[in-house]
């Protein structure tokens, strides 16, 4: 139970500290020149905290020596790191130097350089920095990041189509009739303009109506020969497509053979009638 | 009877405390052990630390908080500590020197060193630190032969204020 607090203690702690940190290769193993660039990991949210380095020095002792190593800014302008060593007057010997930094960004390193001034020369230089990365720099990277925002998902953009903006439809409304409304808003339908009857259509229609009262058998006799007339010219008019269909199927067989499973069904039938004949006359 | 007794004593006493000054000196001079040595057996009478002899050349570093103030002494080996039973003598030699700085003026220290027997003297003029490297070499009798067996010596390094 214990061992079990101390471990959930320590996945506690891993989580509120997102920083791994580490040293690298000697900058100086190639020359007296780098770049930070081929130096440092290539990763976001890295930056420097210190720097060791060391070298020996072969001179007279009583020659004038100064070994400068620095690092200029990544602008250009001025040094990030910058020391000067004087060997002048001094014998050679190895020097061993390390640096603290407060977390300096890997982004205003430019080039790195060891410069001799004076006479002598520098053998086995060795400079590496102490770097740590910050994994929460982008703190998308990690959803236990502070800062972190859950992703949403693109909505891809969907052209909504809108009758009322097609200048076909507004063309094609613009040609129908205005409508007029009512005050409460309602469309107002036209009315089929209804004909005043005159005093002499409503006299005709009073002497029809008299007479159709007079023959409504004889009307419905003119109705039915109407119809008649009607249905049967839509036959007459009718031409319906014809022409001769041949026979296609050709039988080639010239007999048919025998069934011989029926024909033995046909024995087995006989046979078993002549068991049941003789069977009378048996015992 | 007694608490009143003792009220009495306690008023006839004049009062008194000790207040003690506690001073916490942090060292200024700090030896290290950088690299252990270990003997190589060249040949059947020697005992080396050189490199080229199959051996380690031990080193120890200084490290000096205030310049000025220390000297380190540094004494290489003239008998085993430990060592299969001998019978004849051994000689003994040995060197120290200045083997890395972290300041180019310490590089002087070699210049200026002290030697006398099997001791060295270095004046740490400057702070920082040094390291200090100590070759030694131990020849058995007329050229005999070292008894099989494990040998151990030790280099004493000191740090002594001035």
């Amino acid at each position: 139970m214990v061992l079990a607090l101390s471990l959930a203690s320590l996945a506690s702690y891993s989580c509120s500290e997102p920083f791994s940190y580490g040293v690298t290769p000697n900058a100086a193993s190639t020359g007296m020149n780098w770049s930070m660039g081929a130096v440092l990991p290539s990763v976001p949210g890295l930056d420097i905290n210190g720097l060791i380095y060391r070298y020996s020095t072969n001179k007279i002792t009583e020659d004038d020596m100064k070994v400068t190593i620095g690092n200029s800014n990544a602008d250009g302008t001025g040094y990030t790191f910058r020391e000067t060593d004087d060997w002048s007057g001094l014998p050679g010997n190895t020097i061993t130097k390390k640096f603290l930094f407060n977390n300096i960004p890997s982004a205003q390193w430019g080039d790195g350089s060891i410069e001799v001034e004076g006479k002598g020369t520098v053998e086995d230089p060795l400079v590496a920095y102490s770097y740590r990365v910050d994994f929460c720099a982008d703190p998308q990277t990690d959803p236990s990041c502070p800062g972190y925002i859950r992703p949403t998902p693109q909505i891809p953009d969907v052209d909504v189509y809108n009758a009322l903006e097609d200048e076909v439809v507004v063309a094609a409304l613009d040609q129908d009739p205005d409508f007029q409304y009512d005050e409460d808003g309602n469309l107002i339908l036209d009315k089929p303009e209804e004909e005043e009857e005159t005093r002499l259509e409503m006299g005709l229609m009073a002497a029809e109506n008299a007479i159709t009262m007079l023959k409504p058998q004889g009307q419905s006799e003119l109705i039915s020969q109407i119809n008649m007339q009607t249905d049967i010219n839509m036959y007459y008019n009718a031409q319906i497509g014809g022409g001769a269909y041949g026979d296609v199927n050709i039988l080639t067989d010239d007999g048919i053979s025998d069934n011989n499973k029926a024909l033995r069904n046909n024995l087995a039938q006989q046979l078993l009638h002549e068991q049941m004949v003789q069977s009378q006359y048996g015992d | 009877m007694k608490y009143s007794a003792f009220i009495l004593a306690m008023a006839a006493l004049p009062a008194a405390a000790n207040t003690e000054i506690n001073g916490m000196v942090e060292a200024k001079c700090v030896i290290q052990t950088d690299t252990s040595g270990v003997y190589g057996n060249p040949t059947a009478d020697k005992l080396s630390t050189a490199s080229s002899d199959g051996g380690v050349i031990p080193v120890v570093r200084y490290d000096v908080a205030i310049a000025d103030y220390y000297l380190a002494k540094i004494s290489h080996p003239t008998e085993f500590s430990s060592s299969p039973a001998l019978s004849d003598t051994v000689t003994w030699t040995g060197e120290t020197s200045v083997s890395q700085t972290s300041d180019a003026g310490m590089s002087a220290y070699d210049t200026n060193k002290v030697v006398y027997g099997s001791t060295t003297e270095f004046d740490l003029t400057i702070a920082g630190s040094t390291w200090f490297k100590t070759t030694s070499t131990a020849s058995y009798g007329f050229g005999k032969a070292f008894p099989g067996g494990n040998y151990t010596a030790i280099v004493v390094a000191e740090c002594i204020a001035k």
